[in-house]
């Protein structure tokens, strides 16, 4: 257990490693001078020189790596080109945003795409898997820009039972708070559960088909107890992987979702900073999202230890 | 067979009924199933027709604040900050600089002295006095090459030197050379007035820091986010009640919506007021007793320029043949309906300077343009690349112009880049699409954008003609004369600079109909401590 544990989190640390390499490689290749950029057009060249060299951008490329590397292992990502204002301080309330976001709609798809997926599984063939297999597939084609217009469309301006804006108001009570975020939550959703859907129905079907499963029918242990016990547990390893992997297009590449409802998360920020040119925030950003990803690799693969003995003992 | 069957049943089943659910859903034309409106579309005063007090504005901005130091803002985001800290003078609707920190002012006869008389009594919102020091600090600081500020530009007529404390409450400053239009200069985003000293970091979050003597103080900031302003209970400035402005309690200013978005939020009433784009308009235009949109035309122009100093646009030849491709009803019609028509000088009808008596309206001239190019040594026709930034209608105005140029010959590859690329280099690119905020008067415009080697003269066009007759214009004091001086600005512009402008675009805002706004309207709706809400 412990050398698993230890191998896991070596190669995460090896992982980012090498992805800070080649952030760090990108932004050198980018023809945009920081420091004009934070000054802005007006300020004389002079000023800019000046900044240049407060920055320290004249000094070889393996120095700023290094400089800059150590500082983010102290904590210290660099100000924003943009705002003038600490990257961690901006990218932890995004962060904190997208995994509310993300959060919630794990909660509310998780279960939903598991639940259709194993009803299916279990009824392969039959009108309930076939109704489900079809909603999901639909549900699954319909990108997330044009799902989204259609329930602002449909619930916003329609019924108006929804804001269709969805930025988060720190006075506001909690019950509209929460109505501000069913939408995005919603178009982030239908996505992921059609796809959950059908990965849980095939890995249903493909464990009902099982010969232990048929055993367990056979000896009389009534179906219920069979699903419960014996073949949930098996089904739900390759949507657990799947779940995890989804982890990561959640927190950051939600861009769609975000844009769209003018909800203030990562990946907008991201987005913003590409758009301004702002690299020491992307830098940063990139940095955080990465060991996002890798971690809940890592968390993911732990899961998989407990769940799957094959792995524990093979 | 049967699970087929039932399959294919089911199917095409599921199929007719999403079918028909969406044929009948049709778009929201005459019955918008939107919340029923609170009050109706007469009654937008309390009966007295005084103002009513209280509540909270809900609104959103474009752009959000970041800069430290507001002086050094160069893309209009500080717009906002103009509720916290006020500038010298402030401009309405009618073009006529109003009294604001600065009581009154008079010019000397040459427009070359200048004595600005402040207003007294009025503090800060950290309770420090305003008086002379701080408007003195202030110039001193915009002139600093050190700070970057564009107040350096505007008030390249200025030096240092030339600002003088009479006392406490009077400033004079002596101009480099004439200028009669100094107030206007005193007036833009970047000219808020500091506490002297300046700010340490204006948008830093701490409302500690948002120093002003303006009518809102700032309670919160999240950057890029957020920001709510709440009445400042010392403002100087009474209502029309007698009390101090504003009248709303609270201002909510959201980052930046898209259009969908703005859309949604002014039908289901998250928000009180907003500037819609030109996409939206016809949309909100269907609610006519619940939404207000007023269409303000601010001299906003976004012409196709070319290098004047470069060939082929070095000829005026060329130039001009590429003016006479225009159809400008047209392109207007298609590009930017609500737009008056432009002739290829940027000053609208509205402004001081304008100059109908030598306004020529020339049409499309196909033949004409044809015989310039020849004549200037391009008989079969022109090849040209033309650069513009993405979004919103330059791309349709670019290919409408596309369009027609080719009947004369002159074909016109579009290249469309991402906005912060193409800004980045504006200056430099042979033939774009560009921008540029309305003025006022124009010829702030113009002396930022024709006059030799200015900052912001992206043709690169130099006439020594019309640097003089500005310079004339400046230091002309006597109304009759000034508008001649102008007369023949207007017409170099048209025979000779590298403009193509056939519209002048147009601003938007709306507003829910509960809120009373103010009739002088000015920069695009900031006026939000003259604004009441009836609810």
């Amino acid at each position: 257990m412990l050398g698993f544990l230890l191998n896991r989190i070596g190669t995460m640390l090896l992982t980012m490693l090498v992805i800070s390499m080649l952030v760090f490689f990108i932004a050198e290749v980018v023809p945009i001078d920081p420091a004009r950029n934070a000054l802005g057009r007006y300020a004389s060249q002079q000023a800019v020189d000046d900044l240049r060299e407060k920055m320290g951008l004249d000094r070889p490329a393996p120095v700023r790596y290094f400089n800059w590397i150590s500082n983010v292992l102290r904590g210290d990502f660099g100000d924003s080109i943009h705002f003038q204002r600490p990257v961690r301080d901006l990218v932890a309330v995004r962060l904190e945003r997208s995994l509310t976001l993300a959060g919630l709609g794990f909660a509310f798809m998780i279960p939903l795409g598991l639940a259709l997926g194993c009803i299916a599984g279990i009824n392969e063939g039959k009108p309930p898997d076939r109704i489900i297999s079809l909603i999901s597939s639909l549900f699954v084609s319909v990108p997330a820009f044009a799902s989204g217009i259609f329930l602002i469309v449909i619930f916003s301006l329609w019924l108006g039972w929804f804001p269709g804006v969805s930025i988060p108001d720190p006075d506001a009570s909690f019950l509209e708070s929460a109505k501000k975020l069913i939408l995005p939550i919603l178009v982030l959703a239908l996505d992921e559960i059609g796809y959950l859907a059908r990965m849980t129905r095939v890995s249903m079907a493909e464990v009902m088909k099982s010969d232990y499963i048929r055993t367990a029918v056979l000896k009389g242990i009534p179906k219920r107890k069979v699903i419960w016990r014996h073949a949930l547990r098996n089904a739900f390893i390759a949507p657990f992987t799947a779940i995890m992997l989804h982890v990561n297009w959640l927190i950051g590449g939600v861009v769609v979702v975000e844009v769209l409802f003018n909800y203030p998360g990562l990946g907008r920020l991201l987005l913003d900073a590409a758009l301004r040119n702002d690299i020491t925030l992307l830098m940063g950003g990139t940095l955080v999202l990465t060991f996002v990803a890798v971690a809940t690799q890592v968390v993911a693969d732990i899961g998989l230890y407990f769940m799957n003995p094959r792995i524990r003992f093979g | 067979m049967k699970s087929k069957l039932l399959t294919s049943l089911t199917f095409t089943l599921v199929l007719t009924l999403l079918l028909l659910g969406l044929t009948s859903c049709g778009p929201a034309t005459d019955e918008p199933a939107a919340p029923e409106p609170s009050a109706t579309a007469e009654a937008a005063t309390s009966p007295a027709g005084l103002p009513v007090r209280g509540g909270t504005l809900r609104t959103e901005h474009q752009w959000m604040p970041y800069m430290q130091d507001p002086a050094t803002d160069g893309v209009g985001t500080g717009l906002v900050g103009l509720s916290i800290a006020e500038s010298l003078v402030w401009v309405g609707k009618d073009l006529v600089p109003r009294p604001q920190l600065l009581r009154s002012w008079e010019v000397s006869e040459d427009a070359k002295e200048w004595t600005l008389h402040l207003q007294e009594g009025v503090t800060f919102n950290n309770s420090k006095a305003f008086n002379a020091d701080d408007v003195i600090w202030n110039f001193q600081h915009w002139l600093d090459p050190d700070v970057g500020s564009s107040m350096a530009t505007r008030l390249d007529f200025l030096s240092p030197t030339g600002i003088e404390k009479v006392d406490e409450f009077t400033v004079k400053l002596h101009l480099d050379r004439p200028n009669a239009n100094l107030l206007f200069a005193l007036y833009d985003y970047p000219s808020m007035i500091a506490p002297e000293g300046g700010w340490e970091d204006f948008y830093s979050g701490d409302p500690a820091d948002a120093i002003g003597t303006g009518p809102f103080l700032m309670e919160s900031f999240t950057p890029d986010e957020r920001m709510v302003l709440v009445r400042n209970p010392n403002y100087w400035q009474m209502g029309a009640d007698g009390q101090p402005l504003p009248y709303v309690d609270k201002v909510i200013v959201t980052a930046g919506w898209d259009d969908a978005a703005r859309l949604a939020a002014l039908i289901g009433d998250q928000a009180d007021i907003l500037a819609p784009r030109q996409g939206i308009i016809t949309e909100l235009q269907r609610y006519p007793g619940k939404i207000d949109v007023q269409t303000y035309i601010t001299g906003w122009i976004t012409p196709i320029v070319m290098r004047a100093d470069m060939p082929p646009f070095d000829d005026v030849r060329v130039r001009n043949a590429l003016k006479l491709v225009q159809d400008r009803e047209r392109i207007r019609a298609l590009v930017m309906p609500m737009g008056p028509v432009g002739y290829d000088h940027l000053i609208p009808s509205s402004d001081a300077a304008y100059c109908p008596a030598t306004d020529v309206h020339r049409d499309r001239d196909i033949e004409q343009a044809k015989a310039l190019l020849a004549e200037a040594g391009y008989p079969d026709g022109i090849e040209l690349e033309l650069a513009l930034p993405d979004g919103d209608f330059r791309t349709s105005f670019a290919q409408v112009y596309k369009e027609m140029a080719a009947e004369a010959g002159i074909s016109i590859d579009i290249n469309i880049l991402p906005s912060p690329a193409f800004w980045d280099q504006w200056m430099e690119w042979p033939f774009f699409v560009s921008g540029m905020s309305g003025r006022v008067p124009a010829t702030a415009n113009i002396d930022l954008a024709l006059r030799c080697g200015s900052d912001w003269n992206s043709s690169h066009y130099c006439n020594e003609a019309l640097d003089a007759l500005l310079d004339e214009a400046d230091a002309t004091v006597d109304i009759e004369k000034r508008k001649e001086l102008y007369c023949q600005i207007q017409t170099i512009i048209q025979e000779d600079s590298a403009y193509v402008i056939p519209f002048f675009a147009v601003t938007f805002g709306a507003s829910q109909s509960d809120v009373h706004q103010p009739s002088n309207w000015s920069r695009g709706g900031f006026l939000w401590h003259l604004t009441w809400l009836l609810n």
